[in-house]
């Protein structure tokens, strides 16, 4: 578990050392899926509570038959924490799979020559870089308006950090520039970007 | 440098302390308020005169004639079939063939409805006339102006049932956090306040019939105009 605090710590503090020291036998396969797991069980986790906190202070201002009131008091809070803890897995798990292959798939077009369980490998530990939004999910607890702007904020560091560490460590493993892993890591997000805008062009068409 | 000075180390204890309080800090913290601006919390009563201070008790499911201005007339469930009313600058009150008078000076009559009473008939002059019954406080006013707090605490509630075909609910602050449920079973009730926050969550277009207004209180008050018939 010490180790594993240290990796955690040493991708925060010393990526490109931390990332060496993973691909080249410091890192396992198993401690990478825990990773992704446990940053993005407390995310949604969090994530819910404080949505379920806001819709329980809110729920009250509309007008509802009392019956329904009563149902919402009841199953509402459960089923909004089980919902998006569900939906956070899934997309992370998702996330961590298909955007592992296709930036493998990316560094390979790139004349990389890494393997793929080197870049999963990778790509689960960099869900680290989560910490800094569960930091705003602590201040959005505490001042909801508050905690948004700074979430924003940190949403993107978040984002960069992320960028950061899966490049280092595709450069690494396929024996790249950093250069061209960051767009082979860049090339899941613009996917999942054409995918979205694709999928809201057959939505107005229908 | 010992091993648990090691920054690779705090960082990593810092960042899963962070992932257990994300999660713990909305369980613990205190509850958000709907209307931070409009209710702030720990609200106190409205001050008011206290001299002229009066109470008269009277036995169970009386009318209540109130003829009251710049006054507060207290509704308080006695034990049972009691119930005491009180008014700050109260000129009197009486009971006469189980009708409770009150007469004050002003024009703003305060309520204080204990979330139990029951079969209280409240009769306000002036085309005001409002009845509660079992904790439902049925209204029937024209043109007129008073203020009901609720004594009810925590989630406890009392109802309100507006049998006007047009009523305006005016919302004031004061107190601690007060939630407004809203529903009807006709008619159109429109919020006014100092907030737009209210003005958008007040508004309802209704059909004909009577209102249904439920009101979640914990030491607040809330003025409720009535207008139009």
């Amino acid at each position: 578990m010490i180790r594993t605090i240290d990796k955690i710590g040493g991708l925060l503090v010393k990526p490109e050392e931390t990332v060496t020291t993973l691909l080249h036998g410091a890192g396992r396969f198993a401690e990478s899926i825990f990773i992704v797991v446990l940053f993005s069980a407390s995310f949604s986790l969090s994530v819910a509570l404080i949505i379920t906190r806001l819709v329980s202070a809110v729920l009250p201002l509309f007008p509802m038959p009392s019956l329904v009131t009563q149902l919402t008091h009841s199953y509402a809070a459960p089923a909004i924490i089980g919902s998006i803890l569900m939906i956070g897995l899934t997309h992370d798990l998702i996330n961590f799979f298909v955007g592992g292959l296709v930036t493998h798939a990316a560094a390979r077009l790139l004349g990389g020559a890494g393997e793929l369980s080197q870049v999963l490998l990778i790509n689960g530990y960099t869900w680290v870089s989560l910490t800094f939004m569960l930091a705003g999910c602590i201040v959005a607890a505490l001042n909801f308006l508050a905690g948004i702007l700074v979430l924003v904020a940190l949403a993107l560091l978040t984002w960069v950090w992320h960028i950061y560490l899966f490049s280092l460590g595709v450069s690494e493993s396929h024996g790249i520039s950093t250069g061209k892993a960051l767009l082979a890591v860049l090339s899941w997000d613009v996917a999942k970007v054409v995918v979205l805008v694709a999928a809201i062009k057959i939505l107005e068409v229908v | 440098m010992s091993e648990w000075r090691r920054p690779e180390r705090i960082a990593g204890l810092i960042a899963v302390a962070i992932a257990v309080l994300a999660v713990i800090t909305p369980l613990v913290a205190p509850p958000p308020s709907p209307l931070p601006h409009i209710l702030p919390r720990g609200g106190t009563w409205p001050t008011v005169p206290s001299t002229g201070n009066k109470t008269a008790t009277y036995p169970a499911a009386p009318t209540v004639q109130v003829s009251a201005a710049n006054s507060v007339v207290v509704l308080d469930e006695a034990p049972q079939d009691n119930i005491t009313v009180s008014a700050v600058g109260l000129h009197s009150a009486y009971v006469e063939d189980g009708v409770l008078h009150v007469e004050a000076n002003g024009g703003v009559v305060r309520i204080r409805i204990p979330h139990t009473v029951r079969d209280v008939q409240l009769k306000l002059v002036n085309s005001k006339a409002a009845v509660a019954t079992n904790a439902t406080l049925h209204v029937k006013a024209v043109n007129s102006r008073f203020t009901v707090v609720l004594a009810a605490t925590g989630n406890r509630s009392s109802s309100m049932k507006l049998l006007n075909s047009y009523v305006t609910l005016v919302v004031k602050h004061g107190g601690s956090g007060v939630r407004l449920k809203l529903s009807s079973m006709g008619g159109v009730v429109n919020v006014e306040g100092d907030y737009s926050y209210q003005l958008t969550m007040g508004t309802a277009e209704l059909g004909s019939g009577p209102y249904l207004l439920t009101v979640d209180a914990s030491n607040s008050h809330i003025t409720i105009r009535v207008t139009g018939q």
